[in-house]
């Protein structure tokens, strides 16, 4: 049986049917539709809209759309806390841009959130990996700022996201690592080995490439879903079926 | 060398040295078959550099412009660097079916791809 491939980040706005067949041909099993902070805030009907519409074409094509809200905004964490509180419930997984100190390291200790966006330029620090490791939580690497900018920007990237792949190497914490596309058109979709052979080249074994965009991203699925339906009433607890 | 003067398979192996080259056989659907060669050659050059284009050693082996396909020949140790080239360009070059281990076997998977495919249906805004 073989992998199935997740693409966790990419834009629902983007999610049409002829987008969706393009990436069950590319080999991915599902897909991640991210609403932004902004969109949810100021159209959720819309955005709900958007999101139910996708999940219908994604089944008709053979791809699980997952509902993922990006806080990819730099706000302060009173903020961040007043819309987990309202949203939380309404999205499988949540995931916050590390834009700053205060907010990467607000996202690695609440439980409410799942998944840690590391954008170049991000810090992290050993108590921030510690959280992550503690609560299951994942660090997600986009693909989209290594396609797109300047060479300059496109090489800093490289060179940030090959650090990151280190630490997370000498930490063991490489299950917890994530790699998506973060696109916000189809021309930003790439096949996922190709993704997979990136990141190997970037320092870490191809194995665990691999296991960043189907395993990891598999399991943090499963896990958010579990939380939501109830199997998982808190965290350590869980509901086996007799 | 056996009574005769004439090389034994092991010693042709021991002449030949290290000069033994893997290769494997990329399977490509693209929208352009005609341009998408040289499409992946400027991607290797710009993440990889020279060297990069140097360690891959793109071939182009066949083009099947009806079934919008093309076979390039690159050497096992630049695999990696030319899928990874794939993925980390600005615009997408191709989409990989396959990655076999014989010519022949591309060109047999390559000649099955149904005609036509229009896999990049959608018009590039650049």
């Amino acid at each position: 049986m073989g992998r199935g491939f997740y693409d966790l980040y990419v834009s629902a706005s983007c999610l049409s049917i002829t987008t969706l067949a393009k990436l069950r041909e590319e080999g991915f099993k599902g897909v991640g539709a991210v609403v932004s902070i902004d969109d949810i805030s100021s159209a959720p009907d819309r955005c709900f809209a958007t999101l139910d519409r996708a999940e219908e074409e994604g089944l008709s094509v053979g791809i699980d759309v997952v509902r993922r809200l990006a806080i990819d905004r730099q706000l302060r964490s009173s903020q961040v806390k007043k819309i987990l509180r309202k949203w939380r419930r309404s999205f499988e997984v949540i995931s916050v841009h590390a834009l700053t100190r205060e907010l990467t390291a607000f996202a690695c200790r609440d439980g409410r959130v799942d998944v840690v966006t590391l954008i170049p330029g991000s810090r992290m620090l050993k108590g921030d990996l510690y959280y992550i490791s503690e609560y299951s939580k994942a660090v997600e690497l986009l693909l989209v700022f290594l396609q797109e900018g300047k060479p300059h920007n496109r090489a800093n990237a490289l060179s940030f996201y090959r650090r990151t792949l280190l630490t997370l190497e000498r930490k063991r914490m490489l299950k917890h690592l994530v790699f998506s596309s973060g696109a916000y058109s189809p021309f930003n979709i790439r096949d996922p080995r190709s993704m997979a052979s990136l990141l190997h080249m970037l320092g870490i074994p191809y194995e665990d490439a691999l296991a960043a965009l189907s395993v990891n991203p598999t399991s943090l699925i499963k896990k958010c879903r579990d939380k939501l339906s109830g199997r998982i009433p808190v965290r350590g607890v869980e509901i086996v079926d007799e | 060398m056996n009574s005769r003067g004439r090389f034994l398979a092991k010693d042709k192996c021991r002449v030949r040295g290290s000069a033994h080259v893997v290769h494997r056989y990329l399977i490509l659907v693209t929208e352009n078959p005609d341009r998408a060669f040289e499409k992946l050659k400027k991607a290797v050059l710009e993440l990889w550099g020279i060297n990069g284009l140097a360690i891959t050693g793109l071939k182009q082996m066949s083009v099947y412009s009806e079934k919008n396909a093309l076979i390039v020949r690159v050497e096992r140790e630049g695999l990696h660097m030319l899928r990874a080239a794939i993925a980390a360009s600005s615009e997408p070059i191709a989409r990989v079916v396959k990655v076999t281990g014989s010519c022949r076997k591309a060109k047999r998977i390559a000649e099955s791809l149904p005609s036509q495919r229009q896999d990049f249906k959608h018009v590039n805004p650049r």
